[in-house]
């Protein structure tokens, strides 16, 4: 492991040294101390009969013996501080089982010396104790102040630096471990999650695992040994199956999570860029006359409270507003208009998006609920969703389709959910959102460069003409730059989102009538009978309050929104199930020449066949830490394909799943998220990986990689055919969404759904939702505008309730 | 002593009936986890009005020649636990199901509890149900009549909610 080990020594790690040799100089009076007796005095004859004190002097000397050693230089030799620490743990161990099990009326010393042995032995472990704490406590303060730590213990920095040393492997690495290791600590130490804890776990977990194959912990092993352990245990027995299915996966889970994390260090890092080929864009040179040309928009101010605004326990108004994301948002800017006073609670900080910037990682952690770490309970499917103000809408692709006739009509069905929904006025407010926020369609000079190709080899391969709907997506963007930033925030005001636009506008109307407390998480909601009196939140400093109101609506997402309702025992039967998304899997190409598919709008173009088979096909790309944290690969193979980063595009597929997820206030985190996909949701994902596969080989990619668990690459249409048989479940791909949906679905049947049609909460009378988690089913496509139409169409049921109400 | 614990008992009986009332909800909640939001404040009223109800009743029905005797310590646990939050946690979670399903999970509860209670005290001894013979007449009998709390229960409550704000029939 690389150490730095120039620097001067520390005052904790000179703490640690003084510690050391006070103990070598004690340990070596202890040998005296054990050996005198049996010279000379009038404990002789009894000392010359104990036979344990040979193996005494040999123990303390040794011990002696390392701390002396390790005091002369406690970076170099702190693997002997931990033996000490462990030959101390294991004796305090030992004279336990002793005093529970052993024979302690050994007449010899009651005899002689005037003690019992149950005494010496509760003194020799009050001994042994201290020297235990004071040596753990010393060496983790000298570890962490020597690596500078400011989330992780040494023991996970360690782990990860040992990971990082095999993972990224391959020629002209730029960094190293130690930088990647850094890199990551300072990541998780600047944003606060539920769920952060986990990536402890994992690394420790890392760390530990070679331990059950008989081998010494990770960052303890040889390079050498280390890389097969890691390819071995870590890769090929989860790949080859050799585990039990509830251990492959934890381990799956638990090497996803560190790798990510080593991915996320080294490719953040500015100094890798250019050996990937990636130009940050306010580096590139086109830059200036991009900016010139399409000068960012003057900004519309957004006034939030913070926690250190509310100096009251409780707070009031006509209606409270729980997230300001695509629904809350729509849902305030209607209310305030209809002249109600409306406060939103929002989970996540207030980001002005002149605080945005190009640092991903940065951006990840402030921008995205659990910094981008959520993931489901069997680790295998991340779900993504924005958690500041703004909600999704400021991180998100700003990809904007109608609801699809086939899905609404999905819904109302009587026999299914019946959902009610009137179609002619939700098409109303759907075209009353289109205008709202602008959604044109995105055929400007700045798209994805890699979905000119793309778009080509769709015609080519007859996929573009009708019934089919190709070409470039519509979306919220108005003058885009190119900058590929849209998952990490629009820092020049081109993305319409309701950061931007919504809640700058509906602020503006309000006149005061709109406020929004940002860093504000609501627990549960309070209720006399029907009626819904209060929601308890907790802030980001900590406190508690309450929020009264006279009308509740939930618009914190599908997964926020439902466990909310579950914490409250609202409909606990049936909130958090019937759970769906739009799953999404990536296939990547790699063109012959620099395509630089990262200086463009993120996605750009798309192919829906019809008849539907299920899924949309859009192309994608990402910066670099995204990018490679589903790249296909692993070691070498993934450095390289990283290494051609800026001649690879992608394209995402889109699988409106099935309704079989659920999400739970169980868990280890009590944000639990149920779903591993159908076998028709499998089926159709994969029949569109193999669609996505040959567009990118008609565009000229070779190879093309799905991103699988196990790299694999095809270069021809007939090769590709044999992926989907090489698949043997959900765990073999990478998976993931930005879309969650349902939970909460609205019916108007007595035994289905959680919403009636009015959008209230069935059994209460000023509770409402107004959020993805009412969608019956997954939309299938982006459901951005599907959102905000429903909670447009909805905000008159909220509207009467809080007219009636005041 | 007699009168308070009944003739033999100790407060390790007593216990002993508690694991009882407690195994009663562990399978209650498998149909029911937690108590609709909207429901509690309604529930609070039940707690604090069906169990001193009960418990009064117990006594004069006794002295009605009814039932027998039930010692006080008995008596207090069976009318304010069991049933104060037994029983209401039984109703909130079955109120909508079906009439004859919430008769059969109340009388088969409390013929249980009844029974337990008899083994493990010594209570409930009576040989007769309103003059029909038999010890096991005289608790399936008040079990019978305890599912019929589902249907009476209603009743007042929607009496009880013109008045007092938020509970809910």
């Amino acid at each position: 492991m690389p150490e730095s080990i120039d620097r001067p020594l520390l005052p904790e790690e000179r703490r640690l040294r003084l510690l050391l040799r006070i103990l070598a100089i004690a340990f070596t009076l202890a040998i005296f101390a054990y050996l005198l007796p049996a010279l000379v005095g009038g404990w002789r004859p009894a000392w010359l009969q104990l036979p344990f004190v040979t193996n005494s002097v040999v123990k303390i000397a040794t011990l002696g013996l390392l701390a002396f050693v390790a005091s002369g230089d406690v970076r170099r030799f702190r693997a002997l501080v931990l033996i000490l620490i462990w030959a101390h743990a294991v004796s305090e161990l030992a004279m336990v089982a002793c005093l529970i099990w052993a024979d302690l009326a050994a007449p010899l010393w009651q005899a002689h010396l005037g003690m019992s042995m149950t005494a010496t032995l509760w003194g020799a472990m009050a001994l042994d104790g201290v020297i235990l704490v004071l040596l753990i406590g010393a060496f983790t303060a000298a570890d962490r102040a020597h690596y500078e730590l400011h989330y992780l213990s040494p023991l996970e920095f360690r782990s990860l630096c040992a990971l990082a040393d095999v993972v990224v492997e391959g020629r002209d690495e730029r960094i190293t471990p130690e930088d990647i290791a850094r890199n990551v600590d300072r990541y998780l130490g600047s944003f606060r999650a539920r769920r952060k804890w986990l990536t402890k776990l994992a690394l420790t977990g890392l760390e530990l695992y070679p331990l059950l194959s008989w081998l010494a912990p990770l960052s303890y092993q040889h390079r050498e040994e280390r890389a097969a352990f890691v390819r071995r245990c870590l890769y090929q027995d989860v790949d080859r199956r050799l585990l039990p299915a509830w251990f492959r996966t934890l381990v799956q889970g638990m090497s996803r999570l560190a790798n990510q994390l080593t991915y996320l260090g080294y490719y953040n890092d500015p100094r890798t860029f250019e050996s990937v080929g990636y130009t940050p864009f306010l580096s590139r040179p086109d830059t200036p006359a991009r900016l010139a040309q399409d000068p960012p928009p003057p900004r519309r101010p957004l006034a939030t409270l913070s926690p250190a605004d509310v100096r009251q326990e409780t707070l009031d108004a006509d209606v409270v507003i729980v997230g300001t994301g695509a629904g809350g948002s729509i849902l305030a800017h209607e209310l305030v208009r209809a002249g109600l006073d409306v406060l939103m609670l929002e989970r996540g900080p207030h980001y002005d998006p002149s605080e945005f910037n190009e640092d991903e990682v940065d951006m990840l952690g402030k921008l995205y609920a659990d910094g981008a770490l959520q993931l489901s309970r069997d680790f295998r499917f991340q779900v993504l969703q924005g958690s500041c103000v703004g909600g999704t809408t400021v991180v998100n692709n700003a990809v904007s389709f109608r609801l699809p006739d086939r899905v609404l009509e999905r819904w109302n069905d009587r026999d299914q959910l019946d959902a009610r929904i009137d179609e002619r006025e939700y098409r109303a407010a759907e075209d009353a959102v289109w205008q709202l926020i602008h959604v044109t369609e995105q055929d400007h000079r700045h798209l994805n460069p890699s979905g000119y190709p793309i778009h080509a080899a769709i015609a080519r391969l007859g996929l573009a003409g009708s019934p089919n709907r190709s070409g470039p997506v519509a979306a919220n963007i108005a003058g885009c730059l190119g900058c590929g930033y849209c998952n990490i925030g629009c820092a020049y005001g081109k993305k319409l989102s309701m950061l931007d636009v919504v809640l700058p506008l509906a602020q503006q109307a309000g006149r005061g009538r709109l406020r929004i407390l940002a860093g504000c998480d609501v627990g549960r909601l309070e209720a006399t009978g029907k009626r819904i009196t209060a929601a308890r939140c907790e802030l980001s400093d900590g406190r508690t309050i309450r929020v009264k109101g006279r009308t509740f609506a939930l618009a914190a997402g599908a997964v926020s929104s439902s466990l909310i309702l579950l914490r409250s025992s609202i409909q606990s039967r049936r909130a958090g199930r019937e759970l769906c998304f739009n799953i999404g899997a990536p296939v990547s190409g790699i063109f012959p020449q620099p395509i630089r598919s990262y200086a463009g709008l993120q996605i750009s173009h798309y192919v829906d066949l019809e008849p539907s088979r299920g899924y949309v096909v859009e192309s994608w790309y990402n910066p670099p830490v995204a990018q490679a944290l589903t790249m296909p690969g692993w070691f070498e193979d993934h450095f390289e394909h990283m290494r051609q980063y800026d001649r690879i595009a992608s394209l995402g597929v889109l699988v409106g799943s099935e309704s079989n997820g659920r999400a739970t206030t169980g868990g280890l985190t009590g944000r639990e998220i149920q779903y591993e996909p159908t076998p028709g949701d499998l089926r159709k994902l994969l029949d569109g990986i193999v669609l996505g596969g040959r567009i990118l080989l008609e565009a000229g990619c070779r190879p093309v990689m799905p991103h699988t668990f196990r790299l694999r690459r095809y270069s021809t249409p007939a090769e590709l055919e044999t992926f989907p048989a090489s698949v043997r479940d959900h765990a073999d791909l990478t998976i993931g969404t930005g879309h969650p949906q349902g939970g909460n679905p609205i019916s108007a049947r007595g035994d289905r759904g959680v919403v009636d049609p009015d959008f209230r909460v069935k059994g209460y009378a000023n509770l409402f939702v107004a959020d993805a988690s009412l969608f019956p089913s997954s939309v299938g496509v982006n459901p951005q505008i599907t959102v905000m139409s429903l909670a447009r169409y909805g905000a008159r049921f909220v509207a009467e309730a809080a007219g009636r109400a005041g | 002593m007699e009168r308070i614990l009944g003739p033999g008992n100790t407060i390790v009986h007593y216990l002993w009936v508690l694991v009882v009332y407690l195994m009663m909800l562990v399978l209650m909640r498998y149909g029911n986890q937690t108590v609709e939001l909207s429901y509690r404040r309604t529930r609070a009223f039940l707690i604090w009005t069906l169990g001193p109800i009960v418990f009064i009743a117990n006594w004069l029905l006794f002295r009605a020649g009814a039932m027998s005797f039930l010692p006080w310590l008995n008596n207090v646990l069976h009318a304010l636990v069991w049933v104060g939050v037994g029983l209401t946690f039984l109703y909130a979670g079955c109120r909508t199901r079906a009439g004859w399903e919430q008769f059969a999970l109340f009388a088969v509860f409390s013929f249980v509890v009844k029974v337990a209670e008899h083994l493990l005290l010594g209570t409930w001894e009576h040989d007769n149900f309103f003059g029909i013979p038999g010890q096991t007449t005289y608790m399936a009998g008040w079990s019978a009549l305890d599912g019929l709390l589902p249907f009476v229960i209603p009743v007042v409550l929607r009496q009880v909610a013109r008045i007092v704000p938020g509970i809910m029939p």
